[in-house]
């Protein structure tokens, strides 16, 4: 019978203690010795050899308890649990929690470490190797989440048929979009062009020039404040729907928005509903009336600030 | 074994040691008391310990490093794999292209598809060393015969990874390939005609063949690791 963990230790005169810890052998893998705490007055390791009988919950010592007290106090740092070691087949051996059963720590790592030190260079070795990776693996999967903005200039006709002054007149292009691997792609689009009064231009421009600069803050055009054409992006600053140029009962003729019916005034100002800012303007230039050019300047529907999208 | 009380086990010197240890006694408190709690729920040591003491009877040898190394290639192959599908369509009309895009226009990407492409060829190599390495050592012997069987039933894996894997790209040597190897398998008497039309799902190679493929090269691996892990620990 293996001796347990816990049971009682009784010397030939009295009781002593109770077993703590079980030390293994690792060649035999037999129980060599046990770790008798001595009710308080320290542990000490007494060798199977000493020990009588083995019953349940008592084990039986040949020893006189003066003679156990007087063995050395055991030694903690000699030891290892099994938590910290491998040992085949030990497990068939004995049926206790591995945390309470010692092995001797082994005499070629006590202070040379030889292993300990192999062990911690794999770990580099492996930091060293796995670590350059992060970056690539990094950049690779980030290949495509900062793209730039396609700031190209996109012909959309002659503006002579823009007849009447305050009034919006839909101006429809094709836009080319070219994503990843994909093949390039066409997709329709639309502004609405205004030929403003000075009156007008005053409420667009309230006397300065407007900017647009790209996402590094590099200025990338000006619009004039004189120049009488503005170009409204035709996507509703709401929730991007495409709105018209008609006539309101009360209003008179406004931009207007079927979907959640927010109103702009010919400057792009919101007159009613629920858009949270004024129509996006798109940079816009004219060098000939035949050959007009802007570049789409959408941005984020449904947001107060005027936070671009690609 | 008899001892004195009080005395210590004496314990074998020098490599035939049945046992040893690694672990620092010493390390920094704050530390260790993030490492222990983590210890404590995942076992760390206990795992460390099992890849770093292996107890190899009779010695190491490189000649054993095959499987290990396999091993290691296959969990490359898995994360490169996962990092390429990331771009990759397997669609006819798109595989080629994004197979290039990778190439060409995504950092590093070149690096991360030539390192699949030359990972299933390592594997192929490896496969061979190892198995060549069992047999001589007639580590495929009771009671580990079927450990042989099923490492050939892994063998068959890693070459239909190879076979598989190889049409991905899209471009006229991946498609050719494909239609060589389904030729050579079409001529197999019988199940011949079967065998080749369930490899391309139908008459001739075609998109019904890429996704086959791809199936078999992206979904065949999650259900092997258990597999390798498995021959690669058992021999133990």
């Amino acid at each position: 019978m293996q001796p347990q963990l816990k049971s009682k230790v009784r010397c030939a005169d009295r009781d002593v203690g109770e077993v703590t810890k079980v030390i293994m052998d690792p060649l035999s893998h037999e129980v060599s010795h046990l770790v008798v705490s001595m009710n308080g007055a320290g542990e000490r390791q007494v060798s199977m050899g000493s020990v009588q009988t083995v019953t349940d919950d008592l084990v039986q010592l040949r020893s006189s308890s003066s003679e156990v007290m007087a063995l050395p106090p055991f030694k903690r740092d000699d030891y290892v649990t099994l938590h910290e070691v491998e040992i085949p087949g030990l497990e068939r051996h004995i049926h206790v929690t591995p945390g309470e059963v010692l092995v001797p720590f082994p005499e070629l790592e006590r202070n040379v470490k030889r292993r300990t030190f192999f062990t911690n260079l794999t770990y580099v070795m492996g930091l060293f190797i796995g670590l350059p990776l992060v970056y690539p693996v990094l950049k690779y999967l980030m290949k495509p989440m900062y793209a730039p903005f396609d700031n190209r200039w996109l012909k959309i006709g002659n503006v002579g048929k823009v007849k009447a002054d305050d009034a919006g007149t839909q101006f429809k292009f094709k836009r080319k979009v070219k994503e990843a691997y994909l093949p390039e792609a066409e997709i329709e689009k639309n502004v609405w062009l205004v030929k403003a009064t000075p009156a007008v231009l005053e409420k667009v421009y309230q006397g300065k020039d407007m900017e647009f600069r790209d996402a590094t803050g590099k200025t990338l055009w000006t619009n004039k404040k004189d120049m009488p054409y503005i170009a409204f992006s035709g996507k509703c600053p709401h929730l991007g729907c495409g709105y018209k140029w008609r006539k309101h009962k009360v209003l008179g003729p406004v931009f207007l928005c079927p979907c959640h019916v927010s109103i702009y005034d010919a400057s792009g100002r919101v007159l009613e509903g629920p858009a949270p800012r004024p129509s996006t303007c798109c940079r816009f230039r004219c060098p000939r009336v035949a050959r007009c050019k802007l570049s789409i300047w959408n941005s984020k529907p449904g947001r107060r600030s005027q936070s671009r999208m690609v | 074994m008899e001892f004195k009380a009080g005395t210590k086990v004496p314990i074998a010197d020098g490599l035939d040691e049945p046992y040893s240890c690694s672990f620092s006694r010493h390390a920094a408190n704050g530390r260790r008391k993030v490492f222990d709690f983590v210890d404590e729920r995942v076992g760390l040591k206990l795992l460390a310990a099992k890849m770093l003491n292996e107890s190899v009877p009779g010695g190491s040898r490189w000649a054993y490093v095959f499987g290990s190394v396999l091993l290691f290639i296959f969990i490359m192959q898995a994360v490169t794999g996962v990092l390429l599908m990331f771009y990759y369509v397997p669609t006819a009309d798109h595989a080629y292209a994004s197979t290039q895009y990778i190439l060409h226009d995504v950092d590093y990407g070149w690096f991360l598809l030539s390192y699949h492409f030359w990972g299933s060829s390592a594997m192929v190599v490896c496969v061979f060393a190892h198995m060549s390495q069992v047999f001589l050592w007639g580590a495929y012997k009771k009671p580990r015969e079927l450990i042989w069987l099923v490492g050939l039933a892994l063998f068959g894996l890693v070459m239909g990874f190879g076979f598989t894997g190889y049409l991905l790209p899209w471009d006229q040597r991946a498609y050719w390939a494909t239609t060589v190897g389904v030729e050579i398998m079409d001529k197999t008497p019988l199940i011949g005609d079967f065998l080749a039309r369930l490899l391309k799902g139908g008459a001739t190679p075609g998109q019904m063949t890429l996704s086959r493929f791809f199936r078999h090269s992206r979904h065949g691996a999650p259900r092997s690791p258990d597999w390798v892990g498995r021959v690669a620990s058992l021999p133990l």
